[in-house]
């Protein structure tokens, strides 16, 4: 029996004022909506100047040999399912954010930097699919990419992804666990599957190990259930691995990635292959 | 250090356990640490499931443990560890664990020992699910709603950890704009907060403390006793103090490229990298580790890199007593090796541990893994005979001996060996 999806309610309609063909139905998200209140022509200035102002050759590249041809829409999927709709393309996606942005100098008001957020955030999923397209073979996503900085030096940055970065920023994982809730969760994994699997181990910050296993931080937080999966493969496997829990490097999950929030990138990695040197492993394996 | 010269070092070998037979007799064994002198060797047993005990030289404590982790040795060569029962942790000292701390807690965890071992610090969490750190048996009066890391004054007298002050509202995306980390030192939070706070140290005499801190996003800079740095930087990484005194020197990431800053001030050329910045021991020389370029990693010394680079990895530099000679572990095209003054070992290793200088700075041991087997290798001469297992050398306060700690067999043994058999 087909289920037919029903629309409960009309959706109020977003039509961008600076690009009208832009029309989406509207949404509450305080990481758009509430931040760019707090924003100054000055502050948005700098943001670009801090992303764009030196206008590198490889930025140069990319937005100079654009010919606007339009071939990368068929690369994308949000062009796909959305019916065609050309406001979905790579291409317009880059003209309503960067071009706009560098065409004006970073002279930018609040409310198209809640359009251009919204764009680059909700609408690419930075898969790169694009450039696989393009004649050229111009890294469109590169420049997706540096829009979203400029929205996250800015602090516009849709909520769910903003909370994430914060956790990163503040404790090194996605999902603020503390140091004693890593630890135990841990050990109470241990505990659970040693009724599964006999004698399992969940080896803690041991030297000399074939492999460190990097879980994400929503694992031990919200499926817990991974940790003894995994202990018991390596176990059965004969591997001699290791989890680390120290200096809080161990949630291999870099969303701050998706936000090109740099630094907090390179503490993530600096700290996995610190804690892999410690303790002498050869390999490390993350979750993905 | 004074206690080596009360160690054995006439014996050539000595047996101490038998490992093979500890992992038939129990489920498993867990941490197996030697002790400094290397007399005993001591590891967290589990005699039934879930039930772990302390085993030293095949000698078990009689209580059991529900929970049993963090096993280090002191300088006295006493086993300290971490053990819960009854629903509560708390910190055993002894071969019969006949020590235990008078306050419990609900939870436990970095276990730290101040350089001379006398004091104990640890992270605890309470029922009313606080944190802090409790020093020797004595925990912190105020406790936080989270605290991370234990960090130790030189005198272990002090601690210090990264607090959060205010409770976190779930997904308010604004909650972090209102500073909720800083720095408590015995207890008590700094009077400034921030966004974000890591990589703490105390100065040599324990009275200053310095941390990054986040001010903005994508803002850091180095705070001192709660009190920032006038200038912020795109990126800092974890200060030091200079020795004797409140300078602090971090390495900070400036439009020209990353360097080493002293009290907010750049006091070395720019790199692509810079990081593990590290006084010798008369505190004249600074070194760090750093980036020419990608994949070109090296030591720099006073601001000076060394003529060669390597293309993965250079971990933290280790001065020689006298001062005189810088020696670090390198990774090159998937081999590590040891570079003494800028000049790798001929040798290359599957892995090899952190250097050990002799006393008088003259040579340089490590324990390496090489086709699976474990050798001590003095200034890249590999001793001929392979071991399942090492733990690192040490020399003889005279230089003249080695002390080997290691598995053979399934024997774990104790050797004193001559450096001079080993260098010819």
């Amino acid at each position: 029996m087909a289920v037919k999806p029903q629309v409960l309610e009309e959706k109020e309609v977003y039509i961008s004022p600076y690009f009208p063909e832009y029309v989406r139905p509207k949404i509450e998200d305080p990481g758009l909506d509430e931040t760019i209140k707090r924003l100054t022509p000055e502050k948005i200035e700098k943001a670009y100047q801090a992303v764009f102002g030196k206008e590198t050759a490889r930025i140069k590249a990319i937005i100079e040999t654009c010919i606007h041809c339009g071939l990368c829409a068929e690369a994308c999927q949000w062009y796909l399912s959305n019916d065609r709709d050309p406001t979905y393309s790579p291409v317009a996606k880059v003209k309503m954010s960067a071009w706009e942005l560098i065409k004006r100098k970073g002279k930018v008001e609040p409310g198209l930097v809640y359009h251009i957020a919204r764009v680059v955030f909700t609408e690419c999923n930075i898969c790169h699919r694009c450039s696989l397209y393009c004649p050229f073979g111009l890294d469109i996503t590169f420049i997706i990419g540096l829009v979203r900085r400029f929205c996250f030096l800015l602090g516009v940055v849709p909520q769910r992804m903003f909370e994430m970065n914060q956790a990163f920023m503040a404790t090194l994982n996605q999902v603020w666990i503390s140091q004693s809730d890593y630890i135990d969760t841990l050990m109470w994994r241990e505990e659970e599957g040693m009724y599964e699997l006999k004698n399992l181990r969940v080896p803690l910050n041991k030297e000399g190990v074939e492999v460190i296993w990097y879980p994400l931080a929503a694992e031990p937080k919200a499926g817990v259930y991974h940790i003894d999966r995994i202990a018991k493969i390596f176990q059965v496997a004969g591997v001699n691995w290791a989890m680390v829990t120290i200096n809080d490097a161990w949630d291999s999950s870099n969303m701050p990635m998706f936000t090109r929030d740099f630094f907090t990138m390179q503490r993530i990695v600096k700290g996995l292959y610190e804690n892999a040197a410690k303790f002498r492993a050869k390999k490390l394996v993350l979750t993905e | 250090m004074n206690q080596k010269e009360g160690w054995d070092w006439e014996t050539k070998n000595k047996i101490i356990a038998d490992i093979k037979e500890w992992e038939s007799k129990y489920i498993d064994i867990r941490e197996l640490t030697p002790s400094p002198d290397g007399e005993k060797i001591a590891a967290i047993v589990q005699p039934e499931t879930r039930k772990f005990t302390l085993c030293v030289n095949g000698e078990t404590c009689e209580d059991l443990f529900d929970r049993m982790y963090s096993l280090k040795f002191n300088l006295e060569n006493e086993p300290i560890c971490l053990g819960y029962s009854d629903y509560q942790w708390t910190v055993i000292i002894g071969d019969k664990c006949e020590t235990r701390w008078e306050n419990t807690f609900d939870m436990m965890w970095n276990l730290t020992l101040s350089p001379d071992t006398k004091s104990i610090a640890v992270n605890f969490r309470t029922p009313e699910m606080t944190q802090g750190v409790c020093l020797n048996d004595n925990p912190w009066e105020e406790t936080f709603i989270e605290v991370r890391d234990v960090i130790i004054s030189p005198d272990g007298q002090r601690t210090a950890s990264r607090v959060q002050i205010n409770p976190r509202r779930e997904l308010d995306i604004f909650w972090f704009y209102e500073k909720n980390y800083t720095i408590a030192v015995d207890g008590k939070p700094w009077d400034n907060s921030f966004m974000s706070v890591y990589g703490g140290i105390f100065s040599d005499d324990g009275n200053h403390v310095a941390a990054c801190i986040m001010t903005d996003l994508s803002k850091y800079t180095i705070a001192v006793d709660g009190k920032p740095w006038g200038k912020e930087f795109g990126g800092c990484w974890e200060p030091i103090f200079v020795p004797k005194s409140s300078d602090v020197i971090a390495p900070v990431l400036t439009p020209q490229g990353w360097t080493l800053a002293k009290n907010e001030d750049p006091i070395w050329p720019y790199f692509m990298q810079v990081w593990k910045q590290k006084f010798s021991p008369d505190g004249k020389k600074l070194a760090a580790v750093v980036a020419l370029a990608s994949g070109k990693w090296t030591v720099a010394v006073d601001g000076v890199p060394w003529g060669i680079t390597f293309n993965q990895m250079v971990l933290d530099p280790v001065f020689s007593p006298d001062s005189k000679k810088i020696a670090v572990v390198v990774k090159n095209n998937n081999k590590w090796t040891v570079a003494v003054d800028g000049v790798p070992w001929a040798e290359t290793f599957d892995n090899v541990w952190d250097p050990v200088f002799s006393p008088t700075g003259d040579k340089v041991a490590v324990r390496a893994e090489k086709d699976g087997n474990y050798y001590v290798v003095i200034d890249g001469k590999l001793n001929k005979e392979a071991y399942d297992w090492l733990w690192d050398p040490q020399f003889s306060p005279d230089g003249l001996k080695i002390l080997i700690r290691g598995i053979k067999e399934g024997k774990y043994f104790r050797k004193i060996l001559s450096v001079d058999e080993i260098i010819k």
